[in-house]
């Protein structure tokens, strides 16, 4: 496996002119979005995840839920998954202790490639492989200070791949806010967990935040069924470390550097849902550069992602990804009049992979893309936003074909144009109602993996990408309705969404005839997906908080025959529960708190492999329990215990392992 | 003696009445709206980021419960963190004296009912962020901010005085509230 990749890094070719630009721009007070003094002034989470724009969560044109940090805290989990899985909408499909597949809406599979997850606007989901390594994700759950979810397509704002939602993990900012943490976690199934928290501030004009944690797990000891192969689950590790510098060059510019790193060891479940040997390191290098000027808020951002991916499938086949990816962005947000505010942006993003397990040959492209939004404040009580971008991928080959290879590199030498947009209109019916009305179009692009870099070649089978894959479309649309209810101090949240989704991108919708023969991944057919979610959260007395939500979905799957009922990796249909239920339930008084949040899901079918690909299996229902008790300590310690699956000592909640009870005691300090 | 009493009763009656309306509605600045207002100064361009910020609370005079309320806001604002990492020090300012009381503030308060036409002249004159949690010092064209937290924060700026007076904050800030 090759990592030295790094050479081609320009990080300060890109920057440094943005920077001069400017640095000579004059004009008004910084800077970077301080989410705690706007939390703490408007009483109410703030986020820019919807248009770009920073706004109060009840205001966005967006179905959005926000993990704030206490949430965090209190749900008792041990990473972001575990978060997420008490997060109404959200689909967790949990394969074995650290490796979870996440969705939004349904549409959850392994290897989950509809939902776009950042950290601090830095994409974290692998683009070659079409996924997020959760458990590779270099942030400490102690530094996050939100995780903002947005529910249906946000391709107009985040790109590609933001279809069924986006996730954007917002850390604290080192410059505004001083986090210093220490959390020991031990637990069943042989878990340890470490992690800290430190940030160093001088005098105003700059601080760094150091954050960085190790875990080890046993895995479950559940049986493995016969389709998941004979592949023994071994030792689970990850360790990350994260840097995250920040410094006011003067009254209205502020530069960012950030560094990270990961490592990890991992059961897995691949994508022919079996279980797979999966490490990986990952590496990232961003500068961001912010300004607040006379003619707006102006961001540069340049960053790039190193990913490599070493996967020992269930019978015994090495692939080795070496992934990079290099983005640059530029973006101008103004606020034109007391009615008008716009935003233009240009990114530019390069990507490219090595073919594997047959290696020598590159997949790369260079997309250059357009985006703008305009928020319209039509009225005190009605506002407006329209958000389009254009991408244009231009992919390309390199390198030495194995012989009978079906394509020529010159396959490659395509452009795949997209466009997608978001269309919210706002209306405050009332001091306590909000209506949304929502439109947008999302786009997701086939990985590297899925245009070429895996290339199979053998007696026996024959198996590669295609370059010929069209990105898939999600439309989705949607009205919401949101209601402040005084008297029993609860919020009420109501969606119905119509989401059509056409060129679904399957791992094996097409083949070569040859000789020799080679199957193919392709665009399978269409999936419809209709339904509704309504959710009630209050808090009483200051000493209880509760939720709760349901959903309702229905995924109707327009495939080509061959690719029906699950028979080539890829089905929404049947494993999408059409019904999601959770609760929670938080009490704290002096020293002690107290949270329980329970989950419902009806009865659905799995994938599993077979030999000639995947087929469905029955699910049934599920119900369990995740909990925590705290007690307070003293000002600075806190001893919690906290558990998952509660309600079993072992459950099937996929078509994988079954899952475990855990239980985890957590000794944690701030400072 | 009859009209003399008459009109004291009457003289009576119509102090009363004016003490009365902007003593209901001085009643109104609560400790939510005080913290709003000074955590909206935090995105004021130019503040001081050390020492003190001085913000005067404007009262009516010959109003004994609007006086009183411009000291328990005063009070209240020593005890408030001040932005960045200055402190409040107030100042209580009779809207009859507004004029040459102005040295070394950063911002004032209007309380509810202390309207007057010459105090946006004095913003612009002393480039004075204006703010208050009384919305109709909006309409009234007297403060360029009007914050208040009835359960909900609302914060309407009136770009053009503020403009008018040099005042600006963040595009941040501006970004997320109203205008008018």
């Amino acid at each position: 496996m090759s990592r030295g990749n790094a050479r081609r890094f320009g990080l300060c070719h890109h920057v440094l002119p943005l920077l001069s630009f400017v640095l000579l721009c004059g004009g008004a007070q910084a800077q970077t979005v301080d989410y705690g003094a706007l939390e703490q002034l408007f009483g109410e989470s703030v986020t820019t995840s919807a248009t770009g724009q920073p706004q109060r969560v009840t205001e966005v044109p967006a179905a959005m839920e926000i993990v704030t940090a206490d949430r965090i805290r209190r749900s008792g989990a041990i990473d972001i998954p575990g978060v997420l899985k008490q997060v109404p909408g959200v689909d967790v499909m949990q394969w074995t202790t650290n490796n979870s597949d996440v969705s939004v809406r349904g549409y959850d599979q392994a290897f989950s490639s509809r939902l776009l997850v950042l950290v601090d606007g830095r994409q974290v989901y692998a683009d070659h492989y079409g996924y997020t390594p959760w458990e590779a994700v270099p942030v400490e759950l102690n530094a996050i200070r939100q995780i903002e979810v947005v529910k249906g397509p946000n391709t107009a704002l985040f790109g590609a791949n933001a279809v069924s939602g986006v996730i954007n993990i917002i850390t604290y900012n080192p410059l505004y806010e001083d986090v210093d943490a220490i959390s020991v976690t031990g637990g069943t199934q042989g878990t340890i967990h470490g992690s800290a928290v430190t940030t160093f501030q001088g005098s105003g004009r700059w601080a760094v935040r150091i954050a960085g944690g190790a875990d080890l797990d046993d895995d479950f000891s559940t049986f493995t069924p016969i389709s998941t192969g004979a592949f023994p689950r071994r030792q689970n590790s990850r360790a990350e470390i994260n840097l995250n510098g920040m410094v006011q060059l003067n009254d209205h510019t502020q530069f960012a550097l950030e560094a990270t790193h990961s490592q990890t060891a991992t059961n897995r479940f691949d994508v022919s849902y079996s279980l797979s040997r999966d490490v990986h390191f990952t590496s990232s290098l961003k500068g961001q550069l912010n300004a607040d000027t006379d003619f707006g808020l102006i961001q540069a951002v340049a960053y790039t992602n190193w990913i490599a991916q070493d996967t020992v499938n269930s019978l015994g086949i090495p692939f080795d990804f070496d992934d990079q990816s290099t983005v640059v962005q530029f973006q101008d947000l103004l606020r034109l009049n007391a009615d008008h505010v716009v935003r233009a942006a240009f990114e530019f993003r390069h990507n490219e992979v090595n073919t594997t397990p047959a290696r020598g040959a590159r997949i790369f492209y260079d997309t250059p893309s357009f985006s703008g939004m305009w928020n319209w404040t039509i009225s005190p009580s009605l506002s407006w936003t329209n958000a389009v971008r254009f991408d244009f991928l231009e992919l390309g080959r390199s390198g030495p074909l194995v012989p009978g290879y079906p394509f020529r590199n010159s396959d490659w030498d395509r452009t795949i144009s997209e466009w997608g947009f978001n269309s919210g209109l706002v209306w405050k019916a009332s001091d306590a109602d909000t209506v949304r009305l929502l439109v947008s179009r999302g786009i997701e692009l086939p990985s590297l993996s899925l245009l070429g870099s895996f290339v199979i070649a053998s007696p026996l089978f024959n198996s590669t990408g295609n370059p010929r894959l069209n990105a898939a479309a999600v439309m989705n649309y949607e009205a919401d309705w949101d209601r402040q209810i005084d008297a029993i101090g609860a919020f009420l949240r109501t969606a119905f969404f119509y989401q059509r989704t056409t060129n679904v991108i399957s791992l094996d919708g097409a083949f070569f005839p040859g000789p020799p023969l080679y199957a193919l991944p392709g665009n399978i057919g269409d999936s419809d997906a209709v339904g509704g979610e309504i959710s009630l959260n209050g808090t009483l007395d200051e000493v209880w908080h509760w939720g709760a939500s349901y959903r309702l979905e229905t995924v109707k799957d327009k495939f080509v025959p061959a690719s029906q009922n699950g028979a080539l990796f890829t089905d929404y249909q049947h494993v999408t529960p059409k019904h999601q239920l959770k609760a929670n339930l938080g009490w704290e008084r002096g020293a002690w708190e107290a949270d329980v949040a329970a989950y419902y899901q009806s009865a659905t079918r799995g994938l599993v492999a077979t030999v000639t690909g995947t087929g469905l299996i029955p699910v049934q229902d599920y119900f369990n329990t995740d909990a925590r008790i705290g007690y307070r300590i003293n000002k600075s310690l806190t001893l919690s215990v906290s558990g998952q699956n509660l309600v079993q000592s072992r459950q099937i909640q996929t078509s994988g392992p079954p899952v475990e009870r855990r239980i985890f005691v957590n000794l944690g300090a701030s400072f | 003696m009859r009209t003399i009493l008459l009109s004291r009763a009457a003289a009576i009656f119509a102090l009363g009445l004016t003490a009365a309306i902007p003593a209901r509605a001085a009643n109104d600045v609560s400790l939510a709206d005080l913290k709003a207002a000074t955590r909206s100064l935090g995105f004021l361009q130019n503040l001081p980021h050390t020492g003190t910020v001085g913000v005067g609370i404007v009262y009516l005079p010959g109003v004994p419960a609007s006086k009183a309320l411009a000291q328990q806001t005063a009070d209240r604002l020593r005890s408030l963190p001040g932005p960045n990492n200055a402190a409040f020090k107030p100042d209580l300012i009779s809207i009859h004296e507004l004029a040459g009381r102005t040295a070394g503030l950063a911002a004032l308060y209007l309380l509810p009912g202390s309207t007057g036409s010459g105090i946006a002249d004095v913003a612009r004159r002393e480039h004075l962020l204006v703010m208050s949690n009384d919305p109709a010092c909006l309409d009234q064209r007297c403060c360029m901010l009007m914050v208040r937290d009835t359960g909900r924060v609302e914060i309407v700026l009136d770009s053009a005085l503020a403009d008018s007076a040099g005042v600006s904050f963040s595009s941040v800030f501006a970004m997320m509230v109203k205008h008018r």
